[in-house]
């Protein structure tokens, strides 16, 4: 058989190995006491997989439904990597049927994988939804204030006294075409500006604090984005790593013979990838820079919550955290005094004083 | 021609899906078998003693009449990473429990579940307010001068700490999979641990003023992306070949039970940990400061045993070793286990031979 041949057979065999599996399943399913709510269609789908995972966590919750949290939870965990085991094998399925081609036109081996790369790459982006992103700053502000709307829904009239509309106020051109840019250069010149200007009105405070709230909400989208195109190349690194090792087993006549071996290959592999991905300058740039922004928002966001929750005498995370440290101080000091009357009861002992010794040895609690 | 990369049957992975589906079922009558009790982890019998915030001081209850004891005890400190119930996993895999049939009086320091109340908790209040309380409680109520004291990983920086600042307090210490120099490479010469090169680059705090504690979760996502696919796939792709055996599948769920109870750390005291410790490297170059006192190891004169396991992918054999040029002590004792950092705990070496060491080396330096 040509590898053409094989490649095909191999696409037939993941969807047999899918209509087993859930066949296989269903009949284990009927022939014992658990019977599904209900049977997912089988047959017209080109993917199985998804419809097969229900069948198989509705059936372990029916087994596991008077066990424990974490009988049900490790079952949840089975299910997720059977499920990836099988699209481990789909994603080994798709990467041959698009490199045979390659191979049989006469690229070889490297040429062919590079070129395999490059189309993953630009999937993961597609997949990533950057390039479907929103496009001006007036769509960035609406997502903003809709995610804030999540968890100050009752205060929102608060925004509505702001002087003007702001969202109308914010019309910039998005054009960059650099993709992990895309956010950053319209809220640059557009936006970015306004944040430093002063405000006016009786809620300027607070409108300063969501101002840049959207300034930080902007830095976290921009180091997220930054972040998934850097996991993005890890994806590009695991994949290369497999199929690189595959084609070695294939020279040395060692090729894979069961989906276990499949999986074992892809886990090892994967990992080894990741942990150079991991290691990379651009990486820990990336990692670093996303939870950075990811803490900043927080803390901006918090801000703005605090002036809704002040106004309905709220008490906040602010004055929380100070009370809570005021008694953590006070505990402190209790226990550098406990220890002080300690070593005065100590001393008097020893210096045969019969001064009753003060009780300071029993828990503090 | 070259093989083809993959030649799995059709009738093979048939045969391979319908076994391994039959392996889940059986498995899966197994595991509803089991409930919440039949995992609990840290159950040898203990008495709480003494308690300070959160923290609670336990005494193993003896197998020994009081009088055949040795009379020195020994006090467990525990990381604050996870909780110390790796130390006693079950019955037969439990340091503590060998540990207190060699009749050593055992005490150990759980450091409970911070909360946001406990944000504020320093360096300073773990070694000379939790440490130091904990055994001044040991020597008053045992009528003694100084106690053994036994770090574990973290806990046994912490110990090291602990030592350096109080000596006159500690009779023996033995630290085991402790990290002293945090930079030192790996044996073979591979770069020190991911956590360590993630957590040089992180601006802790900020991390700890925008969440006040650092959640448990956190930690165990950050422990999980060390081997994404090992950890999330693998593992549970290989547990069903062990399903159907209620003993192992209880050990497996015993582990994944103490893997997955991560306390929340205590916002300020991580973040001096893993600056002070991770990024700057200070307890190595004699930097660490603790309540304007400085942690000298050299200080540490008395005994010490230093164990640490040879596989150990989370503190490499060096970054442990490097105590042997630092510590003051003239008795200092090396010795390596052929195990990982958990295996340190679970292993059938450990459990053989962890526990006697232990024992006949605080003897020794009675």
């Amino acid at each position: 058989m040509t590898w053409r041949e094989q490649a095909d057979s191999m696409s037939k065999l993941w969807m047999d190995s899918q209509r087993q599996l859930i066949t296989n399943w269903a009949d284990l399913m009927q022939s014992g006491t658990v019977m599904p709510n209900s049977m997912p269609m089988m047959g017209a789908y080109p993917d199985l997989i998804e419809p097969w995972r229900k069948l198989y966590g509705q059936s372990m919750d029916t087994m596991l439904s008077d066990s424990s949290a974490l009988s049900r939870e490790f079952a949840q965990q089975i299910t997720t990597s059977q499920a990836t085991m099988m699209r481990l094998i789909e994603m080994t399925t798709r990467a041959w049927q698009t490199l045979v081609p390659r191979l049989d036109a006469g690229e070889d081996w490297t040429t062919a994988l590079s070129g395999y790369m490059a189309q993953i790459r630009q999937q993961t982006l597609d997949q990533n939804g950057i390039m479907h992103a929103a496009k001006s700053t007036n769509e960035l502000w609406a997502l903003y204030l809709e995610q804030m709307q999540f968890l100050s829904r009752p205060y929102m009239d608060a925004f509505k006294q702001m002087p003007g509309s702001m969202s109308n106020t914010l019309v910039g051109n998005a054009n960059s075409s650099d993709v992990s840019n895309l956010y950053w250069t319209a809220y640059q010149e557009t936006f970015g500006r306004l944040v430093n200007m002063p405000g006016f009105g009786f809620t300027r405070e607070l409108q300063q604090k969501v101002l840049t709230g959207f300034g930080a909400w902007t830095e976290l989208r921009r180091a997220s984005v930054d972040f998934q195109l850097a996991l993005a190349t890890a994806w590009e690194t695991i994949y290369e790593k497999v199929l690189n090792e595959m084609m070695m087993r294939s020279e040395q006549g060692n090729p894979i013979t069961s989906i276990a071996d499949l999986t074992r290959l892809w886990t090892a592999a994967a990992d080894q990838g990741l942990e150079q991905v991991f290691r990379s300058d651009q990486y820990l740039e990336a990692q670093r820079n996303f939870v950075n922004a990811a803490m900043k928002y927080r803390l901006h966001e918090r801000e703005v919550y605090e002036t809704f929750a002040q106004m309905s005498n709220i008490p906040t995370r602010t004055e929380v955290d100070e009370a809570h440290r005021n008694i953590y101080e006070l505990r402190r000091e209790l226990r550098a005094l406990k220890k002080q009357l300690k070593s005065v009861a100590n001393a008097a002992a020893t210096n045969g004083q019969q001064t009753e010794a003060p009780e300071v040895a029993s828990p503090t609690e | 021609m070259k093989t083809f990369p993959i030649q799995i049957s059709p009738e093979d992975a048939t045969q391979e899906l319908a076994e391994m589906n039959q392996k889940v079922v059986r498995g899966l009558r197994t595991l509803s078998r089991l409930t919440h009790d039949d995992v609990q982890v840290g159950t040898a019998p203990k008495e709480a003693v003494y308690r300070d915030g959160k923290l609670i001081l336990y005494r193993h209850t003896p197998v020994l009449p009081e009088a055949d004891l040795f009379p020195i005890p020994v006090l467990i400190s525990y990381a604050l990473v996870n909780r110390p119930a790796v130390a006693d996993l079950q019955e037969n895999r439990s340091l503590i429990r060998n540990l207190v049939k060699l009749g050593l009086d055992v005490y150990l320091i759980d450091w409970g579940y911070p909360s946001r109340a406990d944000r504020w908790l320093s360096l300073d209040d773990y070694v000379n307010g939790f440490i130091d309380g904990c055994v001044e409680f040991i020597c008053e109520s045992r009528g003694l001068d100084q106690i053994n004291l036994l770090g574990i990983c973290q806990g046994g920086t912490m110990s090291l700490c602990y030592t350096s600042l109080h000596p006159e307090k500690i009779k023996n210490l033995i630290v085991m999979v402790t990290p002293v120099d945090f930079h030192a490479p790996a044996a073979d010469g591979t770069p020190p641990g991911l956590l360590n090169v993630w957590g040089r680059g992180m601006d802790v705090n900020l991390m700890v003023e925008a969440m006040g504690n650092v959640p448990g979760d956190l930690m165990n996502f950050g422990f999980l992306m060390l081997q994404p696919f090992g950890l999330n796939v693998q593992k549970y792709t290989d547990v069903v070949d062990i399903m159907e055996d209620e003993g192992k599948l209880l050990n497996f769920l015993r582990m994944e039970e103490w893997i997955f109870d991560s306390p929340d750390q205590a916002g300020v005291m991580f973040a001096q940990f893993v600056t002070e410790f991770f990024q700057k490297n200070k307890l190595i170059k004699g930097e660490v400061q603790i309540a304007n006192e400085t942690v000298n190891l050299a200080n540490i004169k008395q005994p010490v045993l230093n164990i640490f396991a040879e596989k150990d992918h989370l503190v490499p054999p060096p970054a442990s070793k490097a105590l042997a040029q630092i510590v003051g002590a003239e008795d200092y004792t090396e010795v390596a286990f052929p195990v990982g950092h958990i295996g340190m705990y679970v292993s059938g070496k450990a459990q053989k031979d962890l526990a006697p060491l232990i024992n006949d080396w605080v003897r020794a330096h009675a």
